[in-house]
């Protein structure tokens, strides 16, 4: 099988977001792994390659889930590709590249893309590149999981599929779908069509009457129109003329109303004028009594403020005096606190002197005190010291003492364990020596029973063979019997058979056998039977004496008398031909041997026969001679006299007469039966006696086998004791051996052991040693040390510092009193520094009061005088405006009387105005109308005729038409109006009100309609 | 009529593809139906089945019935046969037609899952002697028919969802690789 499918490659498809390459075996490739692993989306990405579309069977829904979808791990990828690659070198695929890579890129926003070796494709080129390879068409080329069980699923009808598909009949199946499709489709269309067409119909026929219908209606209309014109035209003319007559109306009451306006204006403006003149006249006067006013109020409110003025005067004298004399009091005040300033300060000067001098004796105190402190504080360390050294020197000590100790009782229990030890040598090599010897006896005891075994096994193995013999001779006693019982069965079945053949006469000629079975049966007596049967020929002879007799084989012998009883029973029963030979003492004469070499003698003479029969022989068969060959016979009868005959071994018979007979007899076999019978007899009675023979062997060697048997089993037994003695004996031996080997173990564990505990005694020995020199150093340290101490200890007792240290608080003390005297100095000090600031403020306070006062009286003053000024003023104005406003009230009064006879005027005019205004309003409204009535009349006629052409009189003026050929209308000029134009109208209008709505399409849609009806049934003939 | 002369084409082209897939159809029916007779007793070590169509005077739209008689039983409907024994039979029916029409590549997933120690041993002996006609991409769980195979492929999920191949030889196939999850 080439190397079809190469390799696959595989990157962002589904689980494999790396690139991954397959290369695939010529014969299986088998892939293998966990569930989960992504082991079917490579079926899956070889199904999508080769073009799958439907996603169901790549289990998925849609593009996007062939695509890596990303993982906590890994970004998802932005596209799937899968490429195979396939071997064409032997071109079994349609292309001229000897590899073929397909491949198949698919994107997230759901498009995909072909490649066969890089080049875009369309699916469909890839599909028919692979169906032409048998690739793409066989649902079996990919089995995906539970497909296989699918195929059986499958319902019969689905089964046949798989079928046409390895049959590569799917395409002529398609093809067949199609087609019928295909038919199907026409036959539905031109269900429709006529379906159409049963609709048309109908549709037409009320279509065709509406058309009439609306002709008829077209026609009625063309003739109103005509009257129509003639109407609108009269009318036309009439309303316009109307309308200009009005407007002339309306043009001379326009003149009237502006008249009437313009006077009323005049009057109007006069009235207006003089009003404003009184009302200027009114504010005046008002201004000036609001001026006088303002005068009283402002008099009266200065009178006010004189009276406050006096009363604040009082009050402020008041305060002056007493300002005053709380400015004498401070003073006295003051002078009594600077006394008692000058008393503290001096307290405060003698008490800083003590401080300094209290302070200067604690210093030197203290200077000296700290000297001795850290005299005394060396010495504490040098004791420390000491101390620490004794102390490490004791630990030592006793550190020493306790490892001493230990040592001591460790060499002593280390001695009581060599003595120990050496005692369980002692022992041990007694005891070692004793398993040895116990071993050694065992050892001979387990050689004894090996040798024992030996021989039991050898005299196993020798009965064995002899068995063996035994059972070899058996076994071949037993063939030869069995071989002479199969000899035995055989002949006795050839005995039978011959003596069958014998009983049923076969061979015989019918009449022959006719006559014995009636000799048989009684029915013929004095038969002696066939002369075959009593005949004894040689073997190599039969052939010759059976060609001799020839027909007379099977003669039957008869007593003489006899011969007519058995003709007449012949004749009787109608049987066969048979050869009849009587016999008598009729004396034949047979030939003389002629001693010729080639010539066995006179056949009569070279069989045996009953005496009885010796006569029939010689008639038979004492005229033949029987010759070797052809050449002998030929030689011989030439001699004989024309009765005789030669007769050869092969059968050949030559008669004296020259007649030869030759060829096969049909059967010698009754001549040989007697010979063969008595041969195999003979046999018989020997195979008898060798199967008697072998039996006596077989039992014979079944009892030696019986004794070999018993003798074998008898050493067996034996055997199997002397190994199970032997085995007890190797493990009692190996138990000793192991034994004794322990008790060495042990001993050399004990010796070893010991050398050990000497080791170390010796070494604990040497410890001791060591430990005691350290201890008599450390000793002679601690002396050393103590003595050391001691001197210390005294000096540090000289250095006292009691006495410093009384001193030193006593100055701490004074310095601490002092400074609290001076600090409550101090204090004091500052209150009456505060005390006299304080009087001084006041001081300063009281002197300002007092100017304030003063200044504020000056200022009263002087306001006073000023207000007494403005009074005075004041009254003067007062009396001015009264002189001014008593005149002014008096011409007001005139001119109020003149203003009402203004207003009456105004009224009169303004009533003629209005009049004249109602009225031009009524003919504007006339005007109004005729315009709307000329515009419906305008309205009414372009409804009626479209586009028309109007003539408009000279002031009235309306849209007009581009002249267009044959749209536009020209309305005739129509002064009088005929009376029966009306009538006609009328009438008109009745007939189209009598038609009813009408469709004005119905002729369009009638020709469309019945074009369409024509146009299906067209079709409906073409499908 | 156009009409007539035109149904009368289209049935003339269906009645010839007709004859065509008949002919084809009853060719290859009666070689799969011999392949797959044989192939079941190999597969199953004894007994017989046989195709037959359900329908044979219409072969144009006969259907195709399966008759099979698991060794030592009576003749049973596909629906008694045990889960294995029905994927065993399927299998013989595959592999019947890719013996009469052989594919290029044939890729099998998990087509042993169902089946027995014994039927696995006769399936992958079958399968090895077709693999001299048609190219075999199999994905098993099963260490027998791996055992058939000239390249074997481990595939494992990594830590990041990912999927990757081993290349492995067959003393390399552990029995982490085979099992189901």
């Amino acid at each position: 099988m080439p190397l079809r499918l190469k390799s696959l490659e595989l990157q962002g498809y589904k689980t494999f977001a790396s690139r991954t390459v397959f290369e695939f075996a010529s014969g299986i490739t088998a892939i293998v792994g966990p569930n989960g692993s992504g082991k079917s989306n490579i079926a899956d990405s070889l199904r999508w390659v080769l073009g799958e579309q439907s996603y169901t069977l790549l289990r998925g829904k849609k593009t996007e889930d062939m695509i890596f979808s990303g993982s906590e791990h890994r970004a998802r990828s932005g596209l799937a590709q899968a490429t195979i690659t396939f071997d064409n070198s032997e071109q079994w695929l349609p292309v001229d590249f000897s590899e073929v890579a397909l491949s198949r890129t698919a994107h997230r926003d759901g498009h995909n893309d072909y490649l066969i070796n890089s080049q875009h494709v369309r699916l469909r080129e890839m599909n028919e590149l692979l169906a032409q390879a048998g690739l793409s068409e066989r649902t079996y080329t990919i089995l995906g999981q539970g497909l296989v069980d699918a195929s059986l699923a499958l319902k019969a009808d689905d089964r046949r599929r798989l079928f046409e598909e390895a049959a590569g009949v799917g395409l002529y199946r398609s093809r067949r779908d199609d087609a019928l499709k295909r038919l199907e489709n026409t036959e539905r269309n031109l269900e429709r069509v006529l379906d159409i067409m049963a609709e048309l119909e109908p549709r037409i026929r009320s279509l065709e009457r509406q058309a009439k219908r609306a002709i008829d209606f077209g026609r009625a209309q063309a003739d109103m129109k005509q009257t129509l014109r003639e109407w609108y035209g009269f009318h036309w003319h009439r309303s316009q003329r109307d309308l200009t007559d009005v407007r002339e109306t309306l043009r001379g009451q326009e003149s009237r109303v502006r008249d009437a306006r313009v006077v009323h204006e005049k009057t109007q403006q006069e009235y207006s004028i003089f009003r404003e003149r009184l009302s200027g006249l009114r504010a005046q006067l008002n201004g000036w009594h609001r001026q006088a006013a303002e005068l009283h109020s402002q008099r009266e409110g200065i009178s006010r403020e004189l009276a406050v003025l006096e009363e604040r005067r009082r009050s402020l004298t008041n305060t002056q005096a007493s300002v005053l004399s709380d400015q004498e009091n401070t003073k006295n005040e003051l002078h009594l606190a600077n006394e008692r300033y000058g008393d503290v300060e001096q307290d405060a000067a003698r008490i800083q002197i003590e401080y300094e001098e209290a302070k200067s004796q604690l210093a030197n105190v203290q200077n000296e005190l700290q000297s001795r402190q850290s005299e005394r504080a060396s010495l504490e360390e040098q004791i420390e010291l000491t101390r620490n050294e004794i102390e490490s020197l004791s630990q030592q000590r006793a550190e020493n003492h306790a490892r001493l100790d230990v040592l001591r009782s460790r060499l002593q229990t280390q001695i009581e364990k060599i003595n120990q030890t050496k005692e369980a040598i002692a022992k041990g090599e007694a005891l070692s020596a004793k398993a040895r010897e116990q071993y050694e006896v065992i050892r001979k005891e387990r050689e004894n029973s090996a040798l024992i075994l030996q021989e039991a096994e050898e005299k196993v193995v020798n009965q064995k063979n002899e068995f063996e013999v035994i059972d070899r001779q058996r076994r071949e006693s037993l063939e030869q019997r069995s071989k002479a019982e199969s000899d035995h069965s055989r002949i006795k079945a050839q005995l039978e058979v011959i003596e069958q053949s014998e009983q049923s006469l076969a061979g015989f000629a019918e009449g022959a056998r006719y006559l014995l079975d009636a000799a048989r049966q009684s029915k013929l007596t004095g038969a002696r039977g066939a002369l075959s049967a009593a005949l004894d020929v040689p073997a190599e002879l039969e052939i010759a004496i059976a060609a001799a007799l020839g027909d007379t084989l099977d003669a039957v012998l008869l007593d003489a008398d006899q011969l007519e009883e058995a003709l007449s029973l012949l004749e009787s029963d109608g049987a066969g031909r048979a050869a009849l030979l009587p016999l008598d003492d009729r004396n034949n004469l047979s030939l003389n041997n002629p001693k010729d070499d080639d010539c066995l003698g006179v056949a009569s003479d070279l069989v045996r026969s009953p005496d009885e029969l010796s006569g029939a022989v010689r008639l038979m068969l004492g005229q033949t001679l029987i010759a070797r060959d052809r050449n002998s016979a030929r030689r011989l009868i030439r001699d004989l006299p024309i009765h005789a005959r030669v007769v050869t071994l092969r059968g050949e018979v030559f008669r004296g007469d020259g007649l030869v007979i030759a060829g096969k007899t049909a059967s010698s076999s009754a001549l040989s039966r007697p010979r063969r019978k008595r041969e195999f007899e003979s046999a018989l009675s020997e195979v008898v006696a060798r199967i008697a023979e072998s039996n006596d062997l077989v039992e014979r060697s079944s009892n030696q086998l019986a004794d070999a048997q018993r003798e074998l089993a008898q050493s067996d037994t034996d055997a199997r004791e002397a190994r199970v003695r032997l085995g007890e004996i190797q493990e009692t031996e190996q138990q000793a051996g192991l034994e004794s080997e322990s008790t060495q173990r042990q001993l050399e564990w004990q010796k070893n052991q010991l050398t050990q505990l000497e080791a170390e005694v010796q070494e604990s020995v040497s410890i001791q040693q060591k430990i005691i020199e350290s201890q008599a150093e450390v000793e002679n340290r601690s002396a050393d040390v103590l003595a050391k101490s001691k001197e210390i200890a005294g000096k540090f007792t000289e250095v006292s510092t009691d006495e410093l240290q009384e001193q030193s608080s006593y100055w701490n003390t004074r310095v601490a009193v002092v400074e609290q005297s001076m600090a409550s100095t101090n204090a004091k000090k500052e209150e009456r520094v505060k005390e006299i600031m304080r009087l001084d403020a006041r001081r300063v306070e009281l002197i300002s009061r007092l100017q304030d006062a003063d200044n504020s009286l000056n200022g009263l003053d002087n306001e006073k005088t000023r207000l007494r000024e403005n009074e005075t003023g004041l009254h003067g104005q007062i009396e001015e405006m009264r002189v001014l406003i008593e005149p002014a009230e008096k011409d007001l009064e005139t001119a109020e009387q003149e203003e009402k006879r203004l207003q009456d005027s105004e009224v009169n005019s303004q009533r003629i105005f209005a009049n004249t205004e109602r009225s031009y309003g009524q003919v504007q409204l006339e005007q109004m109308r005729k315009q709307e009535a000329l515009d419906n009349l305008h309205q009414k006629i372009t409804d009626d005729f479209g586009l028309v052409m109007f003539e408009y009189a000279d002031d009235v003026s309306g849209p007009v038409p581009l002249p267009l050929d044959g749209m536009v209308e020209q309305l005739p000029v129509v002064t009088e109006l005929a009376p029966e134009i009306e009538e006609q109208l009328t009438h008109h209008r009745a007939q189209l009100r009598r038609m009813g709505p009408i469709n004005p399409d119905a002729k369009t849609e009638y020709d469309q309609e019945s074009e369409r009806y024509l146009l299906e049934a067209g079709r409906s003939r073409v499908g | 009529m156009i009409r007539k002369v035109n149904g009368i084409c289209l049935k003339q082209v269906v009645a010839e593809l007709d004859e065509i897939t008949k002919r084809e159809f009853v060719r290859t029916f009666d070689a799969v139906d011999k392949q797959f007779r044989e192939t079941f007793v190999r597969l199953f070590g004894g007994g017989s089945a046989r195709l037959a169509l359900t329908d044979p005077e219409d072969l144009v739209n006969t259907g195709i019935e399966i008759e099979a008689r698991l060794p030592g039983r009576r003749e049973q409907g596909l629906a008694m046969l045990s889960g294995g024994e029905r994927s065993l039979t399927a299998i013989a029916l595959v592999f019947a037609l890719l013996k009469v029409s052989p594919t290029p590549v044939c890729v099998m997933d998990e087509v042993d899952a169902m089946l027995d120690e014994a039927n696995v041993g006769r399936f992958r002996d079958l399968l090895v002697d077709l693999s001299k006609e048609t190219q075999f991409i199999i994905i098993t769980h099963n260490r027998n028919t791996v055992q058939a195979a000239d390249v074997i492929y481990g595939i494992t999920m990594g830590r990041d969802s990912a999927s990757q191949i081993i290349s492995l030889r067959l003393d390399q196939v552990t029995d982490d690789m085979l099992k189901r999850g």
